[in-house]
């Protein structure tokens, strides 16, 4: 087991900038997913902690000690990846075998270790297939098992579940967390599957375009988005984000470009006016409220509805969970609870407080 | 009971022929695309076999007209001390062919795959030898080994090393040797660019995985290339060999002629001056079956060896 530092850390491909000063602390056992969509450098940071790629600025430590330039296999980490990555022409056993033989470790101990992560991962009845015998979920078992006869201080893994179908996308989660609490190993999990990062990890680093733009638990993540990418991003489905300006008052209001106006409790005056992006999940819409909309589409999951409708020529996504028969064209009233409206600056899209301190206003002016 | 009205007209609708059911059928439209080719393959191919496999059981001297003579000339080759020596040079020729074609082959795949500034170069450079006519190879090698003026004894004057200077083609226990260098270097591009092909298709991240297990570049190498590349070593080893069985009378003609003294001669060399010097087509002819049945053998055998060790690796 061991802490995790990343500190600093650019990467830039042929001039190109790549990662973007990433910071991040990941404590001794703690599993850490690193979500965001497809091009925003989370394999990369991966595959620079492993050590197949260096930094092009910035510090990576393991346990205190600078790891920048160590190769791979002094650094006592192990991986999964996302296609497996397993040795085609070798039995599962030999797969299992393979870096333990090549530390020069004596026979029965590596017989011992093979044994004892096939007993775990219940892989005992494929040692002898090779890979191309096995099924995914198989598979995906036999690459975990290779990097846990290693015992090594941290597991990394590059999006393990991606080409797996969704049934055994949630077996192999759960798996995976098992795994995780038998062995109090450091772990730091890179995916774009926000589900799989909020149901698993401790923490999670959500990353857009090189950058981080929250670290957190995944429930504070969830419900305290820092930024608009986050708060679109975590959560399915994705928050309302909607464009308009804030009326101040007792009873202020948030009123869209469009027309569709929200109350949002006491505003200060300092807001009055202001432009700010409103954001409030799609299962805090609840029926029976002044918001007048109309169905546009309707998606039953079985026990959960969901609605798309337009409110004053706002597209509006609704999430309701219960069978709910709402048919194309219908009206729906609906409202939302202040306490559930999120406000980000347009500018920046940064998570704005309404609150009167000098600071925030300052920051805003 | 007599049948009407619908169920005899249905007995009395039209059944196609068998003739026009095998006209409009698929496998007919694919025999009749594949009938030209078939003529081809017959006439230049099966005809000519089977008519020489008749030829050499005769005493044809290529006029008059050829009577059967059994197994006459294949009984006679076992005697046939000049024969039997080219057969010899045959199996030095595949042997060190084989070899050198891989290994070499390999590493400058490796290479090739590995290198970043002027790749395009270097991939041209290495197929060039591929393209050039056996006639100019014969006559660049020709002069590169001549002891007077050639090239490679003026590169080892040049270096100090006067006393590794030798008649490269006059002398008898190097010019086979010699001759199978001209042959490797003129087939090497060819080689790498199968093996830099193959190279190019294994799975880059198995490499990580390796280099994550702790695997150096000769384990990588060693436990990960050789396995994975086991196809494309078999396809190259088969070129190799059959090449070198079969394909070898350019190169040795062009720089030898089979000399000197019979040095440098191989079984196809010694056809041709048979048939066409000595007369004797029906003898030649033999020899080339007893050449292609050795080679059909050995093909045969390396097939079933190769087909193990892939299934084991």
């Amino acid at each position: 087991m061991a802490e995790v530092e990343l500190r600093g850390i650019r990467k830039s491909f042929s001039g190109t900038e790549i990662l973007h000063d990433v910071n991040v602390d990941i404590p001794d056992g703690e599993f850490v997913a690193l979500v965001g969509p497809s091009g925003c450098g989370k394999s990369t940071l991966l595959r620079l902690l492993a050590g197949l790629d260096h930094p092009s600025g910035g510090k990576i430590l393991i346990d205190g000690n600078v790891v920048n330039f160590l190769p791979p296999k002094r650094r006592d980490i192990a991986m999964v990846f996302q296609s497996y990555a397993l040795y085609p022409h070798m039995t599962v056993a030999r797969n299992m075998a393979f870096s333990l033989k090549l530390k020069g470790m004596a026979e029965d101990e590596i017989n011992t270790r093979v044994s004892e992560a096939a007993r775990m991962l219940d892989l005992e009845p494929l040692l002898g297939r090779k890979p191309s015998e096995l099924s995914g979920g198989q598979r995906q078992r036999v690459a975990m098992g290779r990097a846990v006869v290693r015992e090594p201080k941290v597991f990394l893994f590059d999006e393990p579940l991606s080409n797996l179908d969704a049934k055994l996308r949630v077996q192999m989660r759960g798996e995976i967390k098992e795994l995780h609490r038998k062995l109090g190993t450091t772990i730091v999990y890179v995916t774009h599957d926000q589900i799989e990062a909020l149901t698993m990890a401790d923490r999670i680093v959500v990353m857009n375009a090189g950058r981080v733009e929250q670290i957190g638990a995944p429930l504070d993540v969830y419900d305290r988005p820092e930024t608009t990418f986050v708060a679109g991003f975590v959560g399915s489905p994705a928050m309302n984000l909607l464009p308009g300006k804030l009326t101040a008052g007792e009873n202020g209001t948030f009123t869209s470009d469009k027309g569709l106006s929200l109350p949002v409790g006491a505003v200060p005056s300092a807001f009055d006016g202001r432009p700010v992006i409103c954001g409030f999940r799609p299962e805090h819409l609840v029926a029976g409220g002044t918001i007048d909309a109309a169905v546009s589409v309707s998606e039953p999951t079985g026990s959960e509805t969901l609605i798309l409708a337009k409110a004053k020529g706002e597209q509006i996504t609704v999430f309701v969970r219960d069978r709910m028969d709402a048919r194309h064209g219908e009206r729906i009233g609906l409202s939302v609870s202040p306490e559930q409206l999120h406000f980000f600056a347009p500018d920046n899209g940064r998570r704005m407080e309404l609150t009167a301190d000098q600071e925030t206003v300052a920051r805003i002016a | 009971m007599a049948r009407s009205g619908p169920e005899q007209a249905n007995e009395d609708a039209w059944q196609p022929s068998r003739l026009s059911r095998l006209i409009e059928s698929d496998g007919f439209a694919a025999a009749v695309m594949i009938l030209p080719a078939t003529l081809l393959l017959g006439t230049f191919f099966l005809w000519p076999f089977f008519y020489g496999v008749w030829l050499s059981m005769t005493n044809w001297d290529g006029f008059s007209q050829p009577a059967f003579i059994g197994l006459r000339n294949f009984t006679r080759l076992w005697s046939d001390r000049i024969f039997l020596g080219a057969l010899e040079n045959n199996v030095i020729f595949v042997f060190w062919v084989v070899i050198l074609k891989n290994v070499l082959g390999l590493a400058v795949g490796l290479l090739l795959q590995r290198a970043g500034v002027g790749r395009a170069f270097f991939r041209a450079s290495i197929f060039l030898p591929v393209t050039m006519s056996f006639v100019a190879v014969g006559l660049l090698w020709s002069w590169i080994y001549n002891p007077i003026f050639g090239l490679l004894n003026a590169v080892l004057d040049f270096t100090g090393m006067s006393g590794l200077k030798l008649s490269w083609l006059g002398d008898a226990n190097v010019a086979l040797y010699s001759v199978i260098a001209v042959d490797v270097w003129k087939w090497l591009g060819f080689h790498s660019v199968i093996y830099l092909a193959g190279l190019q298709a294994l799975p880059t991240e198995v490499y990580d995985s390796a280099r994550i297990d702790g695997a150096s570049a000769w384990h990588r190498f060693r436990y990960i290339t050789v396995p994975l590349m086991m196809p494309v070593i078999f396809i190259n080893t088969i070129l190799a060999f059959s090449g070198a069985f079969v394909r070898n009378f350019d190169i040795v003609y062009v720089l030898t002629k089979g000399g000197p003294n019979h040095a440098t001669e191989v079984v196809l060399t010694d056809m041709m001056n048979r048939a066409f010097s000595d007369g004797a087509i029906g003898y030649a002819a033999a020899m080339g079956y007893v050449l292609f049945l050795i080679v059909v053998v050995l093909s045969v055998g390396l097939l079933m060896l190769m087909r193990r060790w892939r299934l084991e690796v």
